[in-house]
């Protein structure tokens, strides 16, 4: 009951703090920009009557919208993740110097309520935020060119666990760094995620699988697993000649194991919030 | 420990990265009890209060807060805080604000919607409910505080610096809130600067210095027993001054002349009209005859000491 308020207050907070707003603004754009792009290459390819010869030796119509459709899932990737250290990482950290929490605090509901109803209520709007963004992405895509995914409810899916495992960061950093530092935590941890799966993509596709880049790869997705859960959608969604799935995404391909593992990443972050949150002098 | 105290607490003690801020706090308030919590800055007024309310952990040490342990959300369901440093949602409007506070406390719709306006009624805020708390002055924040502090008709209120951004009107409806509480036998716990206020609204007060209470008195008690009094004469006849003091020792002791002033304890001031009558009645002019009661803040200083103890 308790947890219901606090995800009711954390949209509400959310919503007429413009937050919500921005958010759809924001994503109506980026969706509107790349309807608008690849109308333009639509029309001209349909103009021209196929691709041109060099390149339909290569690709087929589908690898090309495919390429569009993956490279548009990257920029709605990298939002999603910004967003979700963005939107949370106030949310204790801002309530806590200025004193808000106490008058939460003191009311008769228990800390990890107040936490998880946070977690929750942020939980609620990044699903939105995903399934507007991603799920934008897909639907323009075989509105405008035909080409629909096979299937897409998985990399959605993964995506979401992605901004999740980031919410849990911000979350976790909130209950006891500032605001500042804790936003430093959550895009810093997503930095080493990035560089370390290039590290072992590149690495695996010039060197043709080197275990030292592997291991780097592996090592930063332990360190934390977004960009590993990422790899792994894309691994599902893209054909097999779009270049993604050379360089991108499945040089070193992941496996099931890092959906695994970022969950039990999450939770345990989570877990640990409640804790630091629950010893935390308001 | 019974129920029968609102709080009661037994060596509490609160060390923050080895700076002591509370070093030993046992306190009991009994219940219906208007009690105000005073100290220098520093003493660890809000310290001992956030404990209270499970904001902050005891480093040592145990208490009880309506009969449970401190911490326990069941109790704070019946208390009510108005924080020192009263922050607030301040996206939410006036009413708003009163309805989220009232579904955490736990109250039912109904309830809520009729406590609300009544609240922000009593508070003097009925026409300023639709308006975002962003726009309030600090004294509407304040009293805003105050009614989402009373909104669950609690058994305990603790009220933090009430009337620091209060004007005299403010402070006066303070004082009266204060009051009708009393009426109702709720206790309050009040931390204040203001000695003046605790003065006319305290039953009792406990003073503590560098964490630790070092005395508590009861307001009421100040007023009653000994009492010191100057008595202001014009010139007596010679020899008359012997037979004054042996007159007046029957309403108390220590009669002496001091500076050119009588003076004497007097063992209850109810006797002071008596003795008013008594000395005009043997011809001497009356100028004065003015009890020298303590003031709170005399008593302040003597406790705490001019250094405010730091």
């Amino acid at each position: 009951m308790a947890t219901r308020i606090i995800i009711g207050l954390t949209i509400r907070e959310a919503r007429r703090r413009k937050v919500l707003w921005g958010l759809l603004i924001l994503s109506a754009l980026f969706l509107g920009l790349y309807a608008l792009g690849l109308n333009f290459v639509y029309t001209e390819i349909v103009r021209h009557g196929g691709l041109p010869r060099g390149a339909s030796r290569l690709f087929s119509l589908n690898d090309v919208w495919n390429f569009w459709l993956t490279a548009a899932l990257y920029g709605a990737n990298f939002l999603l993740v910004m967003m979700a250290v963005l939107i949370s990482v106030d949310t204790l950290a801002g309530e806590i110097s200025s004193g808000t929490i106490q008058s939460i605090a003191v009311k008769p509901l228990r800390r990890h309520e107040i936490l998880l109803g946070k977690w929750l209520g942020f939980a609620v709007m990044l699903a939105g935020y995903t399934l507007l963004l991603a799920g934008g992405v897909i639907a323009i895509t075989a509105l405008v060119t035909g080409y629909a995914l096979p299937t897409w409810l998985p990399a959605l899916a993964l995506m979401f666990v992605e901004a999740l495992v980031l919410l849990s960061v911000s979350i976790l950093g909130g209950t006891r760094l500032s605001t500042l530092a804790t936003g430093v935590l959550g895009f810093g941890l997503f930095g080493v995620a990035f560089i370390g799966s290039w590290i072992e993509q590149i690495g695996s596709f010039v060197l043709v699988g080197s275990d030292a880049a592997v291991a780097i790869g592996r090592l930063a997705s332990f360190a934390m697993p977004s960009e590993a859960l990422w790899r792994y959608a894309l691994s599902g969604v893209t054909t097999s000649r779009n270049p993604f799935s050379f360089v991108f995404g499945g040089a070193s391909a992941p496996d099931a194991g890092v959906v695994v593992y970022a969950i039990g990443y999450a939770a345990a972050l989570l877990a640990l919030a409640v804790l630091s949150f629950q010893r935390r002098d308001l | 420990m019974t129920s029968s105290q609102a709080i009661e607490t037994a060596n509490l003690r609160k060390v923050y990265n080895g700076k002591v801020a509370v070093a030993d706090l046992s306190l009991s308030v009994p219940r219906g009890e208007v009690f105000g919590f005073l100290g220098p800055n520093g003493a660890g007024k809000t310290t001992s209060l956030k404990m209270l309310l499970g904001l902050a952990a005891p480093t040592s040490g145990s208490g009880q807060l309506l009969g449970r342990p401190i911490g326990d959300p069941s109790a704070r369901a019946r208390a009510g805080f108005l924080p020192e440093h009263f922050r607030f949602h301040d996206w939410l409007t006036g009413a708003e604000f009163l309805d989220l506070h009232g579904q955490l406390y736990g109250m039912k719709q109904a309830d809520r919607r009729q406590r609300a306006p009544e609240l922000l009624a009593r508070v003097g805020l009925a026409e300023h409910g639709d308006k975002r708390l962003r726009g309030y002055s600090k004294g509407m924040l304040q009293r805003i505080g105050l009614a989402q502090a009373l909104l669950n008709r609690p058994e305990i209120v603790f009220l933090d610096e009430p009337t620091s951004g209060l004007d005299p009107v403010g402070r006066i409806l303070v004082r009266d809130i204060i009051r009708e509480l009393r009426a109702q036998g709720t206790t309050v716990f009040l931390n204040s600067h203001l000695l003046s206020e605790v003065e006319i609204t305290c039953d009792r007060v406990t003073f503590i210095k560098r964490g630790a209470v070092v005395r508590s008195a009861s307001l009421s008690e100040m007023g009653r027993g000994a009492l010191p009094v100057e008595i202001r004469i014009g010139a007596l006849p010679a020899g008359a001054l012997s037979d004054l003091l042996s007159g007046l020792s029957r309403w108390g002791r220590d009669a002496r002349v001091e500076d050119g002033r009588l003076h004497m304890i007097v063992d209850d001031e109810a006797s002071l009209p008596d003795m008013a009558r008594w000395l005009v009645g043997q011809g001497i002019d009356l100028y004065g005859l003015i009890p020298q009661r303590l003031s709170l803040e005399e008593m302040f200083l003597q406790i705490v000491g001019a250094d405010g103890g730091l």
